[in-house]
Formats: structure tokens, sequence, C-alpha cells
């Protein structure tokens, strides 16, 4: 099995002058100064002092911060409609009162943002969720799999993905008998974790039931090509599966088309895009959607109920029970508007290579037998997001102490919810779970990014140095 | 705290210097083959996900091998884990639960193999947390219940081995 940490030669740990790859070529110009300052006014957060200095926030991959306008669209809905709403996809023009009127106007006004955002042909195939792991379970739970059936993913998906798959496997052994019964089967990566379309495709047979992959990973942001994403679906179309897309590291990032990609089914997290925390979204293709059992069920979700029996709603009422976060889909609407009208995707974008760019180039040289960084050599390869590894947890925990104590800095550390690949992957070298992950978004800066690497070159060149206070 | 002088010494000399992209301290690698127990013990930074995991091969009679797992974020607690697991195996189940981890007196073995001058206590609380995970192994491949990692004493710069302490 190919070994996917990254490229290049490597010297010892705090070697200055050990040979150093050439850094990747660079980056495109960050945008102006003053836009990106402008930009971060709108974020209370970045206002705030600890010690004196900012929060320096690269923890982006996880949950983003909030902008102003989605901060007061949620204190909206608690201030002027605190109401329970409903009614949804029933035709009800006119609800019970005041409030619910009010209310009912962001309501639909959110379900067409959410949909809008992904190229849904119909607000009525969004189901709010709280998260994409909740939609992605409300799939599998859904889906009237049969023993025979198979489940195709990456090695390297989430366990948003990756779980309530295996849970499936598990009812599906328990009703055929057989606890021996593989369902879930897996394809690889690239030596350095990249998708490989040729793998993908070979993997799928005539079995294959449902094929469901992580659109950009949390762990090195490597993002599968619109047209692979295309040639996959088509190719389980034909066999009569289902394609899952988890966008949950996608939709915040680049502009999402679920008629381009051709998928079935789609999850994304308002959480990692400025929305509300807690909002998620699940999109089907309404036939599917019509066709999926309902997984949480009680008030809302049901037509009408007798002793004996229930009339569920059509989609996408059957899926979203009791009363909902009607405050989240308010923010929700507001965080929409905010990244695809105020910032821009094309700004997300450049930013992200910008700042990606200039965190490779100070990083990448570091690389030693020590340290080491996830994924593809070239940054406009991994999005966002820059992970560091090492044999070494005390290295590791020292960087994010260090940064957080001096300069308020926040990554990630640890195995990002991607244990299984990481496992498969290092286990037999022993550096599974030391990675240290950070993740940019429009709003950052050069500057945060070097105050970063400072630290990191610091612990880098002398590990030894920086293990008290553990 | 500061890290101790024969922890940082240990650390750097018998862990961090055979760590490497393609290689880790063989204590530190899976095994081959499915373990016949397992336990954890949260010792490194007190909780959170910072837990030390042991697995053991043997049987009633012999520990023929066992490792350590975790992304281990305390010198401390990879020095106490190496040593703990170097004195466990090829001992007896029996031998290996007569420990009581509360007995400073019985971590003897452990302290002499650091640095027989100096029983540093930031070890001391590590050995101790090592020595739960692995009796919890243990009683795992034995069937037997695992018991609760008790409370530690918080490392202090006291010296074990001096004796006016």
């Amino acid at each position: 099995m190919a070994v996917g940490w990254l490229w290049g030669g490597w010297g010892d740990c705090g070697d200055l002058h050990a040979p150093a790859r050439a850094a990747v070529s660079l980056a495109p110009m960050t945008l102006a100064a003053r836009d990106i300052l402008e930009l971060r006014e709108a974020f209370p957060a970045l206002a705030r002092r600890r010690n004196g200095k900012p929060p320096i926030y690269l923890n982006n991959t996880c949950m983003t911060l909030r902008p102003r306008v989605v901060i007061d669209a949620l204190r909206r809905y608690y201030e002027e409609f605190p109401t329970c709403g409903g009614g949804r996809s029933e035709g009800a023009q006119k609800l019970d009162n005041w409030f619910q009127d009010e209310l009912r106007v962001y309501e639909v006004a959110a379900r067409e943002a959410a949909g809008r955002l992904i190229g849904a042909s119909s607000a009525d195939e969004v189901v709010w969720t709280r998260n994409s792991s909740e939609a992605l379970n409300i799939v599998a739970h859904g889906l009237r799999l049969e023993p025979g059936d198979e489940i195709l993913g990456s090695e390297r998906e989430h366990n948003s993905n990756l779980v309530p798959w295996l849970e499936a496997e598990r009812r599906l052994r328990e009703r055929s008998g057989d606890p021996e019964l593989v369902v879930r089967r897996f394809f690889e990566l690239d030596a350095d974790g990249d998708f490989d379309l040729e793998r993908a495709l070979a993997a799928i047979t005539p079995n294959t039931r449902v094929l469901a992959l992580g659109h950009a990973s949390n762990l090195d942001g490597t993002v599968i090509p619109a047209a692979a994403i295309r040639a996959l679906a088509d190719r389980v179309h034909a066999v009569g599966g289902v394609l899952v897309l988890d966008a949950a590291q996608s939709v915040p990032h680049r502009r999402v088309d679920v008629e381009e990609l051709g998928v079935d089914f789609l999850a994304y997290s308002l959480h990692k895009m400025c929305g509300p925390s807690g909002m998620g979204v699940l999109w089907g293709r309404y036939a599917l959607l019509e066709q999926l059992d309902p997984f949480i069920v009680g008030g809302d979700t049901i037509a009408d109920t007798w002793q004996d029996r229930v009339d569920y709603k059509r989609p996408p009422g059957r899926f979203e029970a009791g009363l909902q976060d009607y405050a989240g889909m308010v923010g929700a609407a507001a965080a929409i508007d905010y990244i695809t009208e105020t910032v821009g995707y094309d700004t997300i974008r450049a930013q992200e290579l910008a700042l990606n760019t200039h965190l490779t180039e100070r990083l990448a040289p570091l690389q030693c037998d020590h340290f080491w960084l996830l994924g593809p050599e070239d940054p406009a390869r991994r999005g966002g997001v820059l992970t560091m590894s090492s044999p070494s947890g005390a290295l590791i925990n020292a960087i994010e102490r260090i940064g957080d104590e001096e300069a308020n800095v926040m990554v990630r550390r640890g195995m990002f919810c991607v244990n299984a690949y990481l496992h498969r992957r290092f286990d037999r070298l022993g550096s599974s779970k030391n990675n240290l992950r950070a993740s940019v978004y429009f709003y950052n800066t050069l500057e945060e990014c070097d105050v970063f690497a400072d630290i990191v070159e610091r612990v880098v060149k002398s590990p030894l140095d920086h293990f008290d206070d553990e | 705290m500061a890290v101790s002088n024969p922890v940082r010494r240990y650390y750097a000399e018998e862990i961090f210097a055979r760590m490497g992209r393609e290689t880790a301290p063989a204590n530190f690698l899976p095994f081959d083959e499915p373990p016949t127990g397992k336990a954890a013990v949260e010792g490194c930074l007190g909780g959170g996900k910072n837990i030390t995991e042991f697995t053991v091969l043997g049987d009633a009679t012999v520990l023929r091998d066992v490792r350590i797992s975790c992304g281990l974020c305390n010198p401390a607690m990879y020095v106490a884990a190496d040593i703990v697991v170097d004195w466990a195996r090829g001992r007896s189940p029996v031998e290996i639960l007569a420990v009581d981890p509360l007995d400073v007196a019985q971590l003897a073995p452990f302290f002499q193999a650091l640095d027989p001058r100096v029983w540093p206590d930031d070890a001391r609380e590590k050995f101790q947390y090592a020595l739960v995970g692995v009796q919890n192994a243990v009683r795992d491949q034995q069937g037997e219940p695992m018991i609760p990692s008790p409370e530690f004493d918080e490392p202090t710069a006291k010296d074990w081995a001096d004796p006016d302490r």
C-alpha cells in the first residue's frame, strides 16, 4: 500500500542547512489589505483581545466565525417573531397568527436560498438538519437496502460519511443472518491522498447501490473534480445506484451545482460557512426523497395519525421532526446571502489560495524526519487546509500550546474524524494520531499565517526545547 | 512544571531519536495480529482525547508482548509507557496485577530503568497511569472487569530517590 505523506527529501529537525525541496511557485496576490480589513470588521469575534492580542482563528475547517449580519438575523427571530413555524410544503399561505406569518416569510426564503446555493430545482428538495452528519444519517437509514447490495466509499471518508454506512452494514448483517456479510467497500486514494478516478470507477460493481463520497477532504483539502463526480454518478446510475455527496467541506468554499455533478443526495453544514451553529442541509432529488424512509419521526413529520398507523407528510416535512431551529433558518439565509453576495466564492478561493501558498512556502522547507505536511504538494489542490504530522505528539502539542498561549492561535489537533484513513495509512509508522491542522478562510491574513508559521518554525527547529509545561 | 532531566534525557535518546517518517520505537507500533487484551487510561494530559491505549498479546501464563498507542502529548507519558511495557513483557499476569500503583515503593523497577540516581515525580505519576493501563489490558485479556483509574497526585518537583524527601 502506498504511504500518503508528502513530497521531497528531509533532514534532521533542527538542521537549518538540510536540503529542502524548493517551495512551490508563488501564489496569486492576496486580496487588498483594505478589502480584508473591511471584511474582518464584520466579525465581532475578531475584535476580541486576550493578553492584548487578537485571536488568530485557523480552525475554519471545523467551524467558521460569524459576521454581524448573521448574528443580527438570529436575534431578529428571537426579538421579532419567536414562535413555532411549520406548514412546510403543505401549500398553506396563511398560518395562524401574526408572528407565524412573519416567520413563514423567512422560513420559505431560507429554504429557497439553501436550495438555490447548490442548484436545487425546488426548495422542497431541501431538508433542514442539524449538520451534515445528521443529513447523511437520514440517507443511510432511509434507503431500502437489501443483503447483497454494496456501499462504496473512498478510504478517507469522514466519520460522518463512514459510520452511518457501517451501521447500515450492521443492520444488513443482522437481517441476512450472515455476520461476515461485507456491505461497505472502499477504494484507495493516491499515495499523496489525492483522488484517483480510475480506481473509483473500477470499484463500482453491478451490486453498488450507494457511492458515498466526501467532496473535499477535511484532512488535507483535496477536492474531487466536478467532471470526476459526474463520471462516477453516471457509472453508479448505470448499475442502479445513487451517489451521496458529503459536501460539508466544499459548499463553504466553492460553487457546487447538484445538476452539474449529477449527484442524488448532498449534505452540507451552514456553520462551516459563517452560518449558525447546528444548521445543516440534506438535499435530495425529490423522487428519491419520496422513496426514503423517515429516520427520526414524530411531531410535524406526519400528515395524520391513528392509534395503529401513520401517514407521513411528503418531503421535506417528513424528515423534520418536532419544532425546528427557526432562528437557525433565518441565520442560514443571512449566511448564504453573505457568502454569495457580500464576499463571493471568487474572493474566498483567491484568499485561501494566497494564504495556503504562503503557509506552504513557510512550512514545507521545515520538513524533516520529525515533521512533515500531509496531502499534495501544490497548495492549489489543498484548498485552505494545511495539515502537519509528526511521529511525536509532544512536538505537535508544543506547537498548539505555544500558539494558544503566546499568540491566541486556534488550530486543531488529532485525527479530524478520519480515523479509519489515518489508522490504515500511518498506524504501522506510529504517527497516525499526531496531526495538526491549520485551515484558513477569507478573513484570515498573511500576517496571521506568519505568526503561526513562526511558532511552527521555532518548535520544529529545536523540538526538545519546547516540551516543558505540558 | 518543567520536564525533569531524567525524563528529558530518556525521551530524547530512547524515543524521539528513534522516531521518524518510516519508523517508531517498537513499543509504539501496533501488533501484526489482534491483541488478546486492551485498555486505555487518560493520564497524559488529564482527560479529553488524551488517551493512552495499551494492547497485550498473551495468555493466562505470560504476556508475550505489550504495545502503546496514542497521540501522546506529554514526554513523561511517552517515557513511562515505554518503561512499563518493557517491564511487563514476558511477565505473568499474576505478577503484573500484583503491583499496587498507589504504592510508590513498588514502582522502583520503573524508576531504576529511567535513572537509578534521580526518581522524578513527573515520571512517578505517569508510571502509575501506565501501570493501570497495562494491568487493565491484562484484566481485559483475562475476562476480568477493569478497575477505574485512581486519581493520582499531580506531579511535583519531588525526587523519590532522595533519602531526605
